[in-house]
């Protein structure tokens, strides 16, 4: 059985489905791929509020620099804001509005993967952005970051446009991304920054 | 003007913004899921200060998380003191950060190049 990604933060459902003789072997899978946590749901306020709490409490004992887990944390921060912003609008049938999320570490790198549904029509606007700010070195993403928060302009979804390149300013490591066609609708966004 | 008091939640920061004192405080975390709802009410407290201010004012930011929807909200409080900066009225903007939080110092870096006001960055640790 091909591994899935399941909510184990605090929901039981998917692993009513699947053979309880596979927990073991999606157990060590996981530990194998050095997950750490793994949520496939809707974001809200509350959830990435605990997803954050709990982010903090699992990098609390880790053996890591303390900029290194402030990072971590930041990157959630814009990741779950980002997924809210683009997917509130979203169809709730077939779990358009969700998103999966993993934190996994290895070695001293902690690596985060987020997913989402994207619209179509939002599609090439976002691979465009992917593409333009992977390609600008520190100064040129720090003076980028600065021309967009001097304009001030907050789209209608409440976001100003600076996600991307804190993250890529935080991480200093390039983002690794990819998009797979759904159907007319949708595509399913998948992003990894590695810390 | 009437005084603005709210308590932090898990993701809005403690506000103090008392326009009877020129005092103005931001501290806690600031990840309002949407910035312009929260910010508002701050921003037009601070518009209407700003045509009528005390002798001495202060803006003080004591922040340990925020999202960059926020950075914008505090670029624009910032600028609308500028106005009472170029008058020749004590204003003083501190930008406090952890000093183990290189992320929050230059934030506060950023706001000191986009503004034409000083803006005193200042190392503490946090509780």
């Amino acid at each position: 059985m091909a591994l899935q990604e399941n909510l184990i933060y605090n929901s039981l459902t998917s692993l009513s489905e699947s053979p309880i003789s596979s927990m073991f072997e999606e157990f060590r899978k996981m530990h194998s791929d050095g997950k750490s946590f793994v949520f496939r749901g809707v974001l809200t306020s509350e959830t990435i509020t605990s997803l954050l709490r709990f982010a903090e409490v699992r990098l609390s004992g880790a053996d890591l620099p303390l900029k290194k887990k402030k990072v971590v944390i930041n990157v959630l921060i814009e990741c779950l804001q980002n997924v809210i912003y683009h997917t509130r609008s979203h169809a709730q049938i077939d779990g358009f509005n969700e998103c999966l999320l993993e934190l996994a570490s290895d070695n001293q790198t902690i690596k985060v993967r987020i997913g989402n549904y994207i619209r179509q029509a939002e599609t090439e606007g976002l691979k465009q952005k992917l593409e333009k700010y992977s390609q600008l070195d520190s100064s040129q993403l720090h003076q980028t970051y600065l021309d967009i928060l001097e304009k001030g302009e907050i789209s209608e979804r409440g976001g100003a446009g600076l996600g991307l390149l804190r993250m890529l300013r935080e991480t200093a490591n390039p983002l690794n991304w990819n998009f797979v066609f759904v159907n007319s609708n949708y595509n399913f966004f998948a992003l990894q920054i590695d810390i | 003007m009437e005084k603005l008091a709210y308590e932090p939640t898990s993701t809005t920061p403690k506000i103090v913004f008392d326009p009877s004192e020129g005092y103005f405080e931001i501290s806690g975390k600031s990840l309002p899921e949407n910035s312009f709802e929260f910010y508002k009410p701050l921003l037009d407290v601070m518009e209407a200060y700003s045509e009528n201010p005390k002798t001495n004012t202060a803006l003080i930011f004591k922040l340990e998380y925020f999202n960059t929807s926020s950075t914008s909200h505090f670029l624009r409080l910032i600028k609308k003191l500028e106005k009472l900066h170029n008058n020749g009225q004590r204003t003083e903007v501190k930008w406090y950060y952890d000093s183990e939080d290189d992320d929050m110092k230059e934030a506060g870096e950023d706001f000191k190049l986009l503004s034409k006001m000083p803006i005193e960055i200042i190392s503490t640790k946090f509780a």
